[in-house]
Order: structure tokens, then sequence, then C-alpha cells
């Protein structure tokens, strides 16, 4: 049995996602590979409960082990699973109408994002004075949805343009557009932030 | 706490007997999308027919007589209904690629100029083939309150206040004419011996265009027959020297 296990780690996700079709333990495999990062996600995309997190996370499980036929194999398997996710969780937010909540900036990859972030928009010589990683978390909550979903998926989660592309279903070109309009807007609002802040002091 | 996640979606699986839909669902669904996209690609092209008959059969050289300007004259004479449809069944296309295996991979913008492309090219062909004044005549005349909402050619010659009547002859008898315009309604002309032009023939059966002017006693004075397949728009020497001073003014 453990054998089995041991193997079925070396096994890539597109073949798992095959043979989940038949097996259901090979669909506990996939997972156990990917529970904890999609809650991760989750948690990061939408700041949600942790029940409420689970939840979804069971249904878009749940919805991903119903449509294996559907799977494209030549896609990434964690493509399509994120893109469920998300979808499932989008459902969810719209149901309940309730609004997206901040980003939780006690995760330290969260952290060494703000500064990734922070330094790729090349922000520190625009304004007057050395930023706090929670102001660049904060900054965040006021990009549009679609701008602050791209960052999570780069910096964050740290996927390929491609990658992003499967799980948002928009054109590639249309991934660094977003990506780079994200980038402007988040410096625009850091930069008033900033100015309100000084006129403050 | 992640354990959980894996362990109920397992229990409930089993518990509920949950399978994969089977693929030859998703196959039936993939081929339902693709027809949809042709189906209303081809709509598109037909529309786009219908719209290339009407532009073309609108007589763009009536303004002439008319007095109006270019400007209200295209405006007036746009196919805006028929427009909409094509813009309906385009999108209908675009949302259909777009539910595609990877069809948000194209940006919807090329999937209009594709699309549009082709409704166009099968427009042309079927304007060509005369099935796009077919297809206008028999939506015309099953669909009622059409002629007021598109400016059909017919519409055109149905002013006999501006001077313009056409119509099928019905009789032909000792220099006088019975005509049923458009609208069914029967003109009938005492005299109009000297006004065929461009070869218009006065045949039974045959469909023309009576050029004119309105008496206040309600009787039609013809100046020129033309058929009614020739536009005043033409260049050809007969329809120069029928131009008299515009009808009516």
């Amino acid at each position: 049995m453990l054998e089995n296990r041991e193997k079925s780690r070396e096994i890539p996700d597109s073949e798992l996602a095959i043979l989940a079709k038949t097996s259901p333990e090979a669909f506990a495999e996939l997972v156990g590979r990917y529970e904890e990062k999609l809650l991760r996600y989750l948690r990061r995309s939408f700041s949600v409960s942790g029940e409420d997190g689970e939840d979804i996370l069971q249904n878009a499980f749940l919805k991903t082990y119903q449509h294996l036929n559907d799977y494209d194999p030549t896609m990434p398997f964690s493509s399509w699973v994120y893109r469920i996710v998300r979808n499932e969780a989008i459902d969810l937010f719209r149901k309940r109408k309730v609004v997206m909540l901040p980003l939780e900036n006690d995760d330290e990859d969260a952290m060494s994002f703000a500064d990734i972030l922070a330094s790729d928009i090349d922000v520190e010589k625009d304004v007057s004075r050395n930023l706090e990683r929670e102001e660049i978390m904060k900054s965040m909550e006021k990009l549009k949805e679609k701008h602050r979903a791209v960052l999570i998926l780069r910096y964050l989660e740290e996927k390929e343009y491609g990658e992003i592309a499967d799980i948002l279903q928009i054109p590639m070109g249309t991934v660094a557009t977003l990506i780079s309009r994200a980038k402007k807007e988040m410096k625009e609002v850091v930069m008033i932030a900033d100015k309100k802040e000084n006129e403050k002091l | 706490m992640t354990m959980d996640i894996a362990g109920r979606v397992a229990q409930k699986i089993q518990q509920e007997n949950i399978k994969p839909i089977p693929k030859t669902y998703f196959v039936a669904r993939s081929i339902l999308v693709w027809a949809t996209i042709v189906v209303t690609v081809t709509l598109t092209g037909t529309v786009c027919g219908v719209m290339v008959y009407l532009l073309r059969g609108h007589d763009w050289g009536l303004r002439i007589i008319s007095g109006d300007s270019l400007f209200h004259d295209v405006v007036t004479n746009l196919p805006y209904l028929w427009f909409l449809v094509a813009v309906l069944f385009l999108s209908l296309a675009v949302y259909g690629s777009r539910a595609l295996k990877r069809g948000y991979s194209v940006r919807p913008s090329v999937y209009i100029c594709l699309y549009g492309t082709i409704a166009l090219l099968i427009g042309v062909a079927i304007a060509e083939s005369g099935s796009g004044t077919i297809i206008e005549h028999e939506i015309a005349e099953f669909m009622p309150g059409y002629g007021s909402v598109v400016n059909r050619p017919e519409n055109d010659w149905d002013r006999p206040e501006m001077g313009l009547i056409a119509g099928e002859l019905r009789s032909s008898e000792n220099g006088g004419v019975v005509l049923v315009d458009y609208k069914g309604h029967m003109w009938t002309f005492a005299d109009v011996n000297a006004v065929w032009k461009c070869g218009s023939i006065r045949k039974v059966g045959n469909r023309v265009k009576f050029i004119g002017m309105m008496q206040p006693s309600g009787q039609f004075d013809v100046q020129s027959v033309l058929p009614w397949d020739v536009k005043l728009s033409g260049s050809g020497d007969c329809i120069r020297s029928r131009f008299m001073v515009p009808c009516g003014k």
C-alpha cells in the first residue's frame, strides 16, 4: 500500500487525472497534492474563513471528479483545478452577495510578496518614505478584482502567464496587459496613500 | 484540518455513488457548441445577404427627385433591424466559441473579425445568387409590420405625392394601363403612350416604375415609365434624358 502511494507520488498530475477516472485512490492522491495549496490560494484571493474555504474546496473537488472526462491533458492539471476552485469561490460569493475581504498579511509568503511587488513596481523612488509591507498589502485591497487576481497568481502562487490565462480563462496577451495595468494601478494607489500620509504629518 | 477535505471528498463520492460524467456527454456538448457556431455564422451570412440586397436595391439616385441630402438618404435607408439581427447572431457565435475548450485563448475581437468576414462572404454569395431577394420578400410577406420597420426598395416608390409609383402591370389596353402597387392599391392610367423608357415593356405581369406628378384633383400624370430593375442612379442616356424638374416642385 505504502509502496503504491510512493509510486503514485512519482506520477505526473495529468496521468494521475486519467487514472483517477477509474481509481478513487488516484483521485485521493490528487486531492492530497492540491488541498493545502488551494486552501492557501482561497485564503489569499478571497479571504474566506476556514470553514467556507473547506466547503468551497470540497465542492470544487467533487466537480473536478465529476468532470474528469472533460480534462484536457495538454493543459496543466493545476491550472484546471485552480480554475474550478476560483469559479466555485466566485459562485459562492455571488450567491451570498458578499464582498471580498482584505488580504491576510500574517502570511509570511504574503509578506515576501509585498517586498517583491514593491521592488517590481519600482515604487520606492516615487514615495517620500519607506513603505511598510502592511501598506503594500492594504493597497492590494484597493485594486480592481481582476488586477488583484493576476498579481496574486503571478507573485504569490508563482504561476506562469500561460497558467494564469488558463485559470482566469483569458487570452495570454490579456494576462500581460492586466499585470502591467495592475502594477500601474498599484503604484498609483500607493502614491495616493503616501500623499495622504504626508498631508497628515 | 487538510486531511479532512480529502476524507470528506472520498466519503461523499462513496456515499452518494458519484461517478465521473461520461465522455460522451462532453463530446455531445462540444458538437452542439460547434453546430451552434456554424448555424449562427451561416445565419449572420444570410442576414448579410439580405442587407446587401437592401443596400443595392435602394435607388440612391432618387434624391434627385426627393431633394433629400445624401446624409438623410443614407441615414433613412440603412438596414438597422437586419444589422441588429446580424449582431445578435454574431454575438451568439462568439459566445459559443468562448464556450469551447480553450476558446478563451482567442480574443473576442479575433472571433468577430473572423466570423464577420466569413458571414460577409456568405452574404455576398447569397445576394449574388438572388436568394437575398427571395428571403427578404418572404419575410416581408409573412411578418406583419416589417415594411414599416425596414425601408424596402418598394417603399421608395410608394410616394405618389412625390411623383413615384411602382408595381405590377395588371392590364394594358388601348393605350391605358392598370397597375397594382406594392401595397395592393390599384391605379388606372388612361394614356401612357409616349413615355416608356430604358427598355420598359408594356406587358401584363411586368414590374415597372412610374415617375410623374400628382395633380390636386388626385389624378397622377405619368411622365416616364421605367423597368423596376433600372435605377435612377444609373448612368444610361435613357435615364439622363428623362430628368425633368423634380416632381411636384
